[in-house]
């Protein structure tokens, strides 16, 4: 069986079981639990461990996606996920500014322990509020427009939203094993 | 298009960090928020203005009249003389540079009201309840501009250095037990003081804050402090260290977590998958003919 095991985090609320729910063939398995801290405003439940769904495209053939827990207590799944993924969306809620200052923390985790294929994916984006990506890109700590992965805008409930992000985040992992 | 938020939710010093990399120009404003214990509860608005990520300008008031208040506060020139050259001023010039080429008034004299407006600035970094809007589209307020201008994070680094409540910032600080790195090609376009090269030197990505803070001698807070600044002029970055989750990391096979994963093809060691150029394809394919 070939797989490609693909991990969407990102910081609390900004779509990741939704993301994996939308494109999922299987009822996604989630770990959810109900919030206690901060978070509650927010949302009712949150993942404490993972999610996971497929998508299989051929008889041998198959997406896995893995989504991370959004708090930093549970990073130690952070670290099991990530480090054996193949490639990394990394979501962020583009109307919450009191969240990127953890996503920047989230995403130096992310890459300080794999350099593989990511993208930045931004929900939230019509929202009244919503940053700029551009804003939201330095925010993050990605100061360097040449380095940058690619930021797209990211409708974690379409389906179409979330195919075309998956099919970005696969051209650059095909662009990563050109260069390599 | 403007961007907001509150000081709870980030910072005066990560909004500078944004308006210097992202170059932007536009009039901030910041509306402190009282503190409802106090008796005379009362909010205060303050204006910055930027040009291409520096600071230009800067007063407590929106109705231009804030740089000519203080030059005649400061007795420098006749109220009489001042609407005279004020009424001649070419336009799109700043009212400074204009009385300097006048000969009303000479350099030292608007450094001197430029260091004014930026300790307002620098005042504002001590707020600890307020919001904020970056108006990316306000015009440039001529008539209070000197004509100098600074770099927008050598204004906070000058605040933070400064600081005396750093509590405002407790959650934006580097975790001690985080390293710092330098980043890849730092641009030096600031000036760092004796002890922030300390630090600077020894973010080798491996060595805990607290660490750093044995070796300099100073509190660890100290050492979080002068980190953030150097995250802040894009000159490190904080590196969280591998902590014990490795070893558990070692223990966890990936396909476990997978519940769909056949039991008869696991393995006892997990290997990063080699995924073939065809599968890629044929994923590519597949996924576009979804959209």
């Amino acid at each position: 069986m070939e797989i490609l095991r693909v991990v969407v985090t990102g910081c609390v609320g900004a779509g990741k079981t939704s993301f994996i729910r939308t494109i999922s063939e299987i009822e996604v398995v989630d770990t959810d639990r109900r919030t206690t801290d901060q978070a509650a405003e927010l949302k009712p439940q949150t993942t404490v461990a993972m999610d996971f769904g497929r998508l299989t495209f051929a008889p041998n053939q198959a997406l896995h996606l893995y989504g991370t827990p959004g708090q930093s207590r549970f990073d130690f799944m952070w670290d099991i996920l990530i480090s054996q993924a193949d490639a990394y969306v990394f979501l962020v809620n583009a109307h919450r500014p009191q969240d990127f200052r953890a996503g920047r923390r989230m995403l130096n985790f992310m890459n300080q322990r794999a350099q593989i294929p990511m993208l930045i994916g931004v929900t939230h984006i019509d929202c009244p509020d919503a940053w700029e990506p551009e804003d939201i890109a330095i925010a993050l700590g990605l100061q360097d427009e040449r380095e940058r992965p690619p930021i797209i805008p990211v409708n974690a409930n379409d389906r179409a939203s979330v195919l075309k992000t998956l099919i970005a985040l696969i051209d650059e992992f095909y662009k990563n094993s050109q260069t390599a | 298009m403007s961007l907001s938020s509150s000081f709870r939710d980030f910072s005066l010093a990560e909004l500078f960090q944004l308006i210097d990399q992202g170059r932007k120009s536009g009039c901030l404003t910041v509306c402190t928020l009282p503190d409802t214990q106090a008796t005379e509860a009362k909010s205060y608005y303050y204006y910055i203005w930027f040009r291409q990520g520096r600071v230009i300008a800067a007063a407590n008031r929106l109705d231009g009249h804030g740089l000519v208040t203080k030059i005649l506060e400061r007795h420098w020139l006749s109220q009489p003389i001042l609407i005279k050259l004020c009424s001649q001023i070419p336009t799109e010039t700043p009212l400074g540079l204009h009385l300097k080429t006048q000969g009303a008034l000479n350099s030292e004299q608007l450094n001197l009201l430029f260091a004014g407006q930026l300790q307002q600035v620098r005042n504002l970094f001590e707020i600890q309840k307020g919001v904020f809007k970056l108006d990316c589209r306000a015009t440039l307020p001529w008539s209070e501009m000197t004509g100098l201008s600074v770099g927008t994070i050598e204004v906070a680094l000058m605040a933070l250095r400064a600081m005396k409540n750093w509590q405002v910032l407790a959650d934006a600080l580097p975790g001690e037990s985080s390293a710092l790195k330098k980043m890849q090609n730092p641009k030096l376009q600031v000036r760092l003081n004796a002890f922030e090269w300390q630090v600077w030197e020894l973010a080798k990505g491996n060595i805990p804050l607290k660490a750093i803070a044995d070796q300099v001698n100073q509190s660890t807070a100290k050492v979080q402090q002068a980190a953030f600044r150097l995250i802040l002029a894009g000159l490190a970055e904080e590196v969280p260290l591998v902590t014990s989750n490795s070893n558990m990391n070692e223990r966890v096979n990936f396909n476990y977590i997978n519940p769909y994963y056949s039991l008869s093809q696991k393995s006892p060691t997990v290997e990063q998958s080699k995924v073939s150029t065809s599968f890629l394809q044929s994923l590519v394919g597949f996924l576009r003919s979804k959209v």
